[in-house]
């Protein structure tokens, strides 16, 4: 792993929930802004609304950490694509939140 | 056979630098080599692969490739630095993506800034000079001037001619990314338009006309007094240019929630961003350094109030911009006036006594406490607000 990719992990991981829900639905598939938004609200059942600053501010700092890329679609949409350097980023997450949710349930169970 | 190309400010003209690109390669060119920086354009005598091209200009010197855009028939095929130039094997008409523009945008604003800055430099510079000038043209006193004979002269001629020079490039420069600017917002415009007043049917409906100065101190105020006006049934139609005056209608009571927006730089991305996810952009200021926009969204009473930032820190680092404008702007101009006033103003009148002064002077002496007043109490008001907002 180069220095630059060492870094970039150290900046996201662990993530804020925001970026780690915007970066999980770009992992998913590209998608657009509101694609963004609307997915986010889907999976959390409608308890994460992602403000629409919030979500730009995230992605144009993702765009400058290249975990993520632009480009315009038929219709001059903007497209946001993960990068590998990106999920190799929410793969280390990932990694972190099962253990975290390992130790969660198992904690759990013993009280029990 | 090789063809070169000097082609000064070609990125001025990325469109028409791209078609001709595009023309050299029906005529059987390829571009061999591309040195941005010297504006030359090697070309060689052999068919290229490549039906259409796209110039982009990324600071990180990556030049990704969106796997989107690969499967598409892009292909980097020149970079330098941080210009690339993108080829695609297909079609014009069989190209359905294209290459992002948001960093040359930027780059060009830069350019633009700079030489602002340069005739603000210029304008200052001048007007100091004449105003030392000035004195000797008005006196009565004949005034002669001698001329030293110096072969160093020349060196005062070419920096003259330099100068000029430099400053016809500025001139060339800010008119033609004006224009530049106007090409790619084109270029880019996507099928959602932002909606700047909504102009409701229903002429005959009671209105009423609301006059709101200053509410850039305290953008939260405005937010909390526009959503009370909805509510009360009072819908907010129109804002005037200079966004101090508001035009209400009479109409049913609604839940809407309002979000005062302020961009450091002008952020066309952003707002396209914002109102594909359901904001309506009712007002946006003039100028294209410090902009402010005021955003609405309706909601109902079952769902939550939306919000254009929702979490705590990106509402704290907005708050933030608003203050730090706010002292960036107002505090030299307090210390300046605070100078006159302390330093010869307040003397002078503690030495002759107020009414021993000119008419002038009384005024000048009476106006200027009052103004700095003023101006303490904008910075302070900003400052209140990002402290409001942090403690929410």
């Amino acid at each position: 792993m180069t220095e630059k990719t060492d870094k970039v992990i150290k900046k996201y991981v662990p993530m804020s929930e925001t970026a780690f829900y915007i970066l999980l639905s770009l992992f998913k598939q590209p998608q657009h802004g509101y694609g963004i938004v609307k997915y986010v609200e889907d999976i959390t059942s409608g308890r994460l609304k992602l403000g629409s600053g919030t979500v730009y501010g995230t992605i144009t700092k993702m765009l400058k950490d290249h975990l993520i890329v632009v480009y315009a679609n038929e219709e001059r949409k903007k497209i946001y694509e993960i990068t590998e350097l990106g999920e190799l980023v929410i793969q280390q997450e990932m990694t972190r939140l099962e253990e975290l949710y390992t130790n969660a349930v198992a904690h759990r169970e013993d009280k029990k | 056979m090789n063809k070169k190309f000097w082609k000064p400010f070609w990125s001025f003209h990325i469109q028409r630098t791209e078609h001709w690109i595009e023309e050299m390669a029906k005529k059987g060119y390829t571009l061999s080599r591309f040195q941005p920086k010297f504006s030359r354009f090697t070309f060689i005598k052999e068919t290229p692969s490549h039906q259409i091209f796209s110039i982009s200009f990324d600071p990180s010197i990556q030049h990704p490739l969106p796997k989107a855009l690969q499967l598409d028939g892009w292909e980097v095929v020149n970079k330098k630095r941080k210009w690339a130039v993108y080829g695609n094997v297909k079609q014009k008409e069989d190209v359905k993506t294209s290459i992002v523009r948001d960093n040359l945008e930027s780059r060009n604003k830069k350019i633009e800034i700079f030489w602002w800055i340069y005739f603000i430099y210029i304008a200052f510079s001048v007007t100091s000079q004449a105003m030392l000038l000035l004195p000797l043209y008005f006196s009565s006193d004949p005034v002669t001037v001698t001329r030293v004979e110096s072969p160093l002269w020349i060196l005062t001629y070419i920096m003259f001619a330099c100068q000029i020079a430099v400053t016809m490039i500025g001139v060339y420069s800010l008119l033609t990314l004006k224009k530049e600017s106007r090409r790619l917002s084109e270029e880019s415009k996507q099928s959602q338009f932002l909606i700047d007043s909504t102009s409701e049917s229903g002429r005959s409906r009671e209105r009423c006309n609301k006059f709101k100065f200053g509410w850039t101190f305290a953008p939260d105020k405005l937010e909390t007094w526009l959503e009370d006006k909805e509510r009360s049934g009072w819908h907010l139609t129109h804002i005037y240019k200079r966004g101090f005056t508001f035009q209400f209608v009479r109409s049913e009571k609604k839940l809407y929630a309002y979000s005062v927006h302020f961009d450091g730089r002008v952020d066309s991305n952003a707002h396209s961003f914002h109102s594909e996810t359901g904001w309506e952009r009712v007002f946006v200021s003039e100028g294209s350094w410090q902009q402010w926009s005021i955003w609405r969204q309706a909601y109902s009473e079952e769902s939550e109030k939306p919000e254009l930032n929702i979490d705590p820190e990106s509402k704290q680092r907005a708050a933030m911009r608003v203050a730090r404008f706010h002292t960036l702007m107002y505090t030299p101009l307090l210390l300046l006036f605070g100078y006159a006033f302390f330093s010869f103003m307040l003397p002078n009148v503690l030495e002759e006594g107020y009414f021993s002064i000119s008419g002038i002077e009384q005024f000048n002496t009476t106006v200027y406490p009052l103004v700095m007043f003023i101006f303490l109490i904008y910075v302070l008001r900003a400052w209140a607000y990002y402290f409001r907002v942090r403690k929410k």
